[in-house]
């Protein structure tokens, strides 16, 4: 039976009923990335994205009275200070050092030995604390690169494991590629390749309604463009990252500096496109595709100006001899939050009521 | 005619019969002859073995009858004889007929057969032998195995990389990784800053996520 209230608890009942309708979806999203660490949550408004840089700076303790100065935030530990995120890029650049970074080639860093500390840092900071106790959290997990012998994810896995764990949540691992079919190829019957250009690695994932057929990694991303860029023309790699992201048009490039970025750039997107072929043949008596599939592009490297109709021309170079039939090529709607997104949406799976 | 070397003959015993060079010698008289002269001479040997001549190599010139000097004996032939030293061409080589050599080849060519046969039949063995260094093709698989083996029961502190295994991890079964506790600490949170926005829902995603594994096989496989 409804209990009415009256007074001043008048219209209590309503109000509630109210909440009860607008109660937010539980579940997360978590894109770790070689440059940047995203999570993903349902608001009100839609969908808040956090992101935070993945990198750290350790200072003497002396530099605590400087750093309170500029607003900067820090943690302290032991007998230094650790500036974490987008603040460590600029500090870095303020005392004449290189930013160190939790992760390399898209792998937790082996010879980085504060790497653990500080990414449950900055994943503390960008999870916040679960809506409830154990609330589920996708997190993504790189395929192993077939291209770098040795490697693979499975210390990777079991340390964001652990930390997502020790955050509150109940951690599951979900392919970072297959995070982009996800989010971006609902229109597709969830079928399409999915290209994640990050920083460390380029990760591949092939999927025909919703079935994950192909999924691998190659060791090549936007650092290995600017340390070739950087390379061939004698300049540094920090210069061609900022000259990156300043802005170049892959597809006019002006002077040296930016035609030897689009030079690695075209090497790369081969690349991406001749293993994919290569590692296709190894599934294609056992994978049917019965019609011709998209190819969605995300991540961070793949943002630089005229990267899509530059991948095209590429692209079509080669399309007589690609394996699969490609119905088009379209960059993700959000590429730098493409895979975060795509893991909320396997965390929503969870509180389903099927 | 010019010779190889001139020696002298010095007689040691009482007296020296060279039959063959036509000397008579006596105690204490030299004779000086050319070596081609005394080479062949088989007295000369003998009475050398039985030590009553002795042999002195002089210097080697052409020996020239003039320069001759006759030896302070008594003998009356000396003259002679030293005419006849001194005149090498006069003297004629001693002509030893060839020997016919009889060699009884069957047992020669036996044992070539034999040795041919041997040779042969090494030939074949090195031929077999590998010729570059023999590698199991399990072996990385195996050291894999006995490194794992060896280091089962170890921990390792963080910051170690991911293991790296020779061999496909889809033949191994998975394998433990040491992962420290307390990487999150209640007291590390603190506020970082982070950037933040908002975008499009994904509930059309979810939706069309959802009904798609309703008509999927129970055992589909997530991202």
């Amino acid at each position: 039976m409804q209990r009415r209230h009256f007074g001043p608890l008048a219209g209590l009942d309503q109000r509630m009923d109210k909440m009860a309708e607008k109660q937010i979806p539980l579940g997360v999203g978590l894109d770790v990335g070689t440059m940047n660490i995203v999570s993903a949550r349902r608001t009100e408004k839609g969908v808040e994205t956090t992101r935070i840089r993945d990198s750290f700076l350790d200072l003497p303790l002396d530099s605590k009275k400087m750093l309170r100065l500029s607003k900067v935030s820090y943690v302290e530990r032991g007998d230094e200070i650790l500036i974490l995120g987008d603040a460590a890029m600029e500090m870095a650049n303020v005392f004449g050092r290189e930013a160190r970074r939790p992760l390399s080639g898209g792998l937790v860093s082996s010879t980085e030995s504060d790497s653990l500390e500080v990414l449950g840092l900055l994943i503390q900071n960008v999870l916040g604390s679960p809506k409830v106790p154990g609330e589920h959290c996708y997190f993504s997990i790189p395929a192993a690169p077939v291209d770098q012998v040795g490697r693979d994810v499975v210390y990777h896995r079991g340390v964001f494991d652990r930390i997502v764990t020790e955050c509150g949540y109940t951690a599951h691992s979900a392919n970072e590629a297959m995070a982009i079919i996800y989010s971006e190829t609902a229109r597709d019957g969830f079928s399409g390749i999915a290209l994640s250009f990050g920083s460390g690695m380029t990760n591949i994932s092939l999927a025909v309604s919703t079935i994950e057929g192909l999924s691998f990694s190659v060791g090549r991303g936007g650092d290995w463009i600017d340390s070739g860029a950087a390379k061939s023309i004698g300049s540094t790699q920090a210069r061609i990252c900022a000259l990156k992201e300043k802005g170049v048009d892959l597809n006019a490039p002006q002077g040296r500096e930016q035609e030897a970025i689009a030079f690695y750039y075209k090497n790369l997107i081969e690349y991406v496109l001749d293993q994919i072929a290569l590692q296709f043949k190894t599934i294609e008596g056992k994978f049917a595709l019965p019609k011709p599939i998209p190819i969605i592009v995300s991540g961070g490297t793949s943002k630089a100006g005229g990267f899509i109709e530059f991948f095209t021309q590429v692209f079509e170079k080669k399309r007589k001899r690609f394996p699969i039939e490609i119905s088009e090529i379209r960059p993700a709607s959000d590429p730098l939050n493409a895979v975060a997104q795509g893991l909320l949406v396997q965390a929503l799976q969870e509180y389903s009521e099927d | 005619m010019s010779d190889a070397g001139e020696v002298e003959l010095v007689c040691l015993g009482d007296t020296a019969h060279i039959l063959d060079l036509g000397l008579k010698m006596v105690r204490g008289a030299r004779v000086r002859t050319t070596l081609s002269a005394i080479s062949r001479s088989r007295d000369l040997e003998d009475a050398k073995s039985r030590g009553i001549v002795g042999v002195k190599v002089m210097k080697a010139h052409t020996i020239k009858s003039e320069s001759l000097q006759s030896p302070p004996d008594h003998s009356s032939n000396q003259r002679a004889i030293t005419r006849s030293a001194v005149h090498p061409s006069v003297s004629t080589p001693v002509q030893v007929a060839p020997v016919p050599l009889e060699i009884d080849q069957a047992p020669v060519l036996k044992a070539l057969r034999e040795l041919t046969a041997e040779v042969k039949s090494l030939r074949k063995e090195v031929r077999r032998l590998p010729t570059g260094p023999v590698v199991d093709p399990n072996l990385a698989v195996l050291i894999a195995e006995a490194v794992r083996a060896g280091l089962s029961g170890l921990s390792f502190s963080p910051g170690v990389g991911p293991s790296g295994g020779f061999v496909s991890p889809q033949n191994l079964p998975p394998e433990e990784m040491f992962i420290p506790r307390g990487i999150v600490t209640s007291t590390a949170k603190q506020d970082i800053e982070t950037s933040r926005s908002t975008t499009g829902g994904v509930d059309d995603a979810e939706a069309a996520l959802r009904a798609a594994r309703r008509t999927r096989p129970k055992d589909g496989q997530d991202g």
